[in-house]
């Protein structure tokens, strides 16, 4: 976005589905060519986590497991949990990045550290994190936690 | 040749303007093969000769002039025809083979439209935008003006479409329109760039830039500013039903929009509940699902603690009808219960609609015949049988149901699960009504830990033969013979494509060795799962056992040997007898999973599984099973993955729990790439807590 470049290996970038695919349809023989590939909507900062997260985890074998429960179930990996404790502007756009990159693990970690953000915190707890007013009338609060009643708590 | 060619291709389209689609598929797919069989080196002498074009591209592979026209033709052709995934197939290979041509990323968008998936065909008009623009750019390659004007043109249409659609979604309903008032233009602007997460033009990127300004990086961001619904929605599923719900409370932006998100449509009451509640909890999920595509409750989970029917009436009341999936969790109640509250007032119910049933109740399990008269559509049935046993005398049992046809049967059932807990003191069962109703239509069936008086006798074995479309069965701990299943099976009609008979219940007959040599295995021609684990094996089984693994195809992938007390060749150096795993290798040329766990193997054995593997010097084997082979050390397992100068033995993940090994040999292994993934829990419990007995276990 910034015109800035990023030169990194292609074993680095390939964690990237999208940039993945992207080289693959540039270059179908595999040639020993040099790729410029734009990333219009990420920041370079952002883009600097991307790859620092991308070059650790570059001998990682993910699992290609399809399936959905697994990839709820499976725990934040712990060196991911320290890398995306930043605020909470460059965590939102590093999972927005790595949902356009196509970056599963990456975006898996993201997502299940802003579900921990959410996780048993009451609603008053959960306008204070998030910075949000609360517009309901009491009735109209009343009558919504009457509705919330049945759930499963598990 | 070519010429030939360029007549055939008109032909083709002569064809195809007059409709007549069956003959121009023909004629497109066979000249996509004769040109496909040109060698490329005359392919590109065509090129400069007939086409006056460089010989090769200056971007793409070398391809033939005419592979795109062919090929976006019998696209064209197959869309007409309705088969869009076909056609789907056909289109992308264009953009692979002529990323330059606007006809393949059109042709793949429309397609993509047909099949409803907008997003995507945005993506695709977009990525060929971006790369003909780089080409134009970089080669100053041209492109037909027509053609590349009609790309944009699409890009930008369907571009507002979407948006529209957006916009259209907020506003049929109460909740959306709030949501809308709340969600300015440049909101929805914003939320649509989130939804379809790719720059449109070079104007939008500055979506972000303004919002930074407003924020210095330490304050506190809503989620639902920031993520792409599609993320929201995953991050939300992570959480408890109650959570998501007490979200809603958090304000009316909040509440709108997790009313919207997809994953709230399943109906998950909590298992301690008032009837109050519950109702409200049914209005609410019958409010929101009326604004989805599916309109209706048509699946319920219900997972209660109390003995208490009122709930169930109500929901059987409500629901009986629509429902086409049920569940239902609840020790204190068992089947006849659950039937008579269906009967109740002689007010008769159908389930007309169910095709799914899953219960976890408790015993007895009786009058299975009269659900099948009730429920006729019923595909997959599975019952969970707790050890709680209700007092039946107290039911007072509507008459109807005992004394419903016992020759009632389900007619459309294809998967049957009867899993009991494993139970030491009770008497055996004799009703045996049970399995008849089950049918004879049967694709799956499993049977666990059922106590029937003599398992192995005619009434149990006859049934199963019948069921000649079975494909895959399930058997552990009933006390089943196993000689005795094995010949009712191979003198049946049946071909199983996964057969796990773990019977290890001990008795006298309860061994392959003890079959008579005539009998053979055609039932396990195709078989791909195996698994025999912990059944007994003795002298004579492996004789057996290669014999069954020669008489299938080959197709084994899935090898479950685990606890069956045999030897494999190596175990005690001194004594020559046991199974070798290079038997196994050949007969299973296919095997990927492959489980030894529980099994006499030393650190010989292991050299000898790599002699194995290094005298056939191939391999698909993905999972290896080691667990509880107590005798295995870290030089074993480097042992098993030496490798010589033509093969490397390299597998996705090695099970390894209950064996100590050190922690930095099984690093080395995976640092030198031979094994991906290790799973090694030194103090894990053995194998048969887990298995399917464990299910029950988490199921109650």
């Amino acid at each position: 976005m910034n015109g800035e470049r990023f030169p990194v290996e292609p074993k680095v970038a390939e964690k990237s589905v999208l940039i993945k695919n992207m080289i693959r349809d540039l270059n179908p023989d595999g040639l020993q060519e040099d790729f410029e590939i734009p990333t219009p909507n990420v920041r370079a900062n952002v883009m600097n986590k991307v790859l620092e997260w991308c070059t650790h985890h570059k001998d990682t074998a993910f699992s290609e497991d399809d399936d959905d429960d697994a990839r709820r179930a499976s725990p934040v990996d712990e060196w991911d949990k320290n890398f995306l404790k930043v605020d909470q502007e460059m965590l939102y756009e590093i999972i927005t990045a790595a949902n356009y990159l196509n970056i599963r693990p990456l975006l898996d970690s993201g997502c299940k550290v802003v579900a921990e953000m959410i996780r048993n915190k009451s609603p008053v707890e959960l306008r204070r994190v998030f910075n949000i007013v609360n517009d309901f009338t009491p009735e109209e609060e009343l009558a919504l936690k009457k509705e919330n009643e049945w759930a499963e708590d598990r | 040749m070519s010429s030939e060619l360029e007549l055939r291709l008109q032909r083709s389209i002569a064809l195809f303007k007059q409709k007549n689609y069956a003959d121009a598929l023909t004629e497109y797919t066979e000249l996509i093969q004769t040109v496909n069989e040109i060698p490329i080196p005359q392919i590109k002498k065509l090129r400069v000769s007939l086409y006056n074009l460089l010989e090769t591209p200056v971007f793409g592979p070398v391809v033939h002039p005419r592979i795109g026209t062919l090929l976006d033709g019998r696209a064209a052709t197959l869309e007409k025809l309705g088969q869009y995934d076909l056609a789907l197939q056909s289109a992308t290979k264009i953009t692979t083979l002529e990323p330059l041509s606007c006809k393949g990323y059109i042709r793949v968008g429309k397609i993509l439209q047909l099949l409803e998936r907008k997003e995507e065909a945005y993506k695709v008009y977009q990525k060929g935008l971006y790369l003909i623009k780089r080409a134009q750019k970089r080669y100053g390659i041209a492109v037909p003006e027509s053609l590349y004007g009609l790309l944009k043109e699409n890009y930008k249409h369907l571009n507002s479409q979407l948006l529209k659609r957006f916009r259209g979604n907020n506003n049929n309903s109460d909740s959306a329109i709030i949501k809308a008032q709340q969600l300015s233009t440049a909101g929805l602007q914003r939320k649509f760039d989130q939804l379809v997460p790719l720059k449109r033009s070079a104007s939008s990127g500055s979506g972000f830039d303004l919002k930074r300004s407003h924020h210095s990086s330490n304050v506190v961001l809503d989620p639902f500013e920031y993520l792409p619904f599609e993320l929201l929605d995953f991050i939300f599923s992570l959480l408890p039903m109650a959570h998501v719900l007490r979200c809603r409370t958090v304000s009316r932006r909040w509440c709108t929009l997790i009313d919207n998100l997809p994953h709230l449509f399943e109906f998950k009451c909590r298992s301690s509940i008032s009837l109050q509640q519950f109702q409200a909890g049914v209005q609410f999920q019958r409010r929101i699902t009326r604004l989805t595509k599916y309109g209706k409750i048509k699946s319920m989970s219900l997972k209660l603690d109390t003995k208490d029917t009122k709930i169930l009436d109500y929901a059987l009341e409500s629901f009986a009808f629509k429902l086409e999936s049920l569940l239902v969790q609840n020790s204190r109640w068992n089947l006849l219960l659950i039937l008579n509250r269906i009967t109740k007032e002689s007010k008769k119910l159908f389930f007309v609609n169910l095709e799914s049933l899953l219960l976890t109740i408790g015993l007895p399990l009786k009058c299975l015949a009269f659900l099948a008269a009730i429920a006729p559509q019923l595909k997959q049935l599975t019952i969970v049988s707790t050890d709680n046993n209700y007092n039946v005398k107290s039911l007072n049992l509507n008459p109807i149901i005992g004394n419903a046809d016992p020759n009632n049967k389900f007619k459309a059932l294809e998967a049957a699960k009867l899993i009991f807990l494993p139970r030491e003191n009770l008497p055996p069962l004799k009703d045996q009504q049970t399995l008849q109703c089950l049918g004879h239509n049967l694709h799956s069936f499993t049977l666990v830990c059922q106590h029937w008086d003599n398992p192995s006798g005619p009434w149990f074995m006859d049934w199963l033969g019948s069921n000649s479309n079975l494909k895959q069965l399930y058997l552990e701990g009933n006390g089943i013979a196993i000689s005795t299943l094995f010949e009712t099976l191979s003198r049946s009609s049946i071909v199983l494509d996964s057969f796990v008979a773990r019977e290890g219940v001990p008795s006298s007959d309860n061994s392959l060795g003890n079959l008579s040599p005539q009998v053979q295995f055609p039932f396990l021609f195709n078989v791909r799962y195996l698994d025999f684990y912990g059944i007994l094996a003795t002298f004579r089984f492996q004789e057996r056992l290669l014999q069954i693994l020669s008489s299938t195809q080959g197709y084994v992938e899935t090898l479950n040997l685990g606890k069956l007390g045999l030897c494999f060749e190596g175990y005690l150096p001194d004594t020559r007898s046991g199974l070798g795993l290079r038997d196994i290798l050949r007969l299973c040329p296919n095997l990927k999973h492959l489980f030894l766990n529980e099994l006499l193997l030393d650190n010989h054995s292991l050299l000898l599984f790599n002699k194995a593997f290094h005298s056939l010097g191939r391999s698909h084997l993905q999972t290896l099973d080691l667990s509880f082979c107590t005798s295995i050390t870290g030089t074993g397992l480097i042992r098993l993955f030496d490798e010589t100068n033509n093969f490397r033995l390299t597998i996705d993940k090695l099970i390894l729990d209950g064996v100590l090994v050190d922690p930095a040999t099984l690093g080395y292994l995976v640092r030198s790439g031979y094994i991906a993934k290790i799973q090694n829990d030194p103090i894990a419990r053995r194998w048969d807590v887990f298995g399917i007995r464990s299910l029950i276990r988490h199921k109650t």
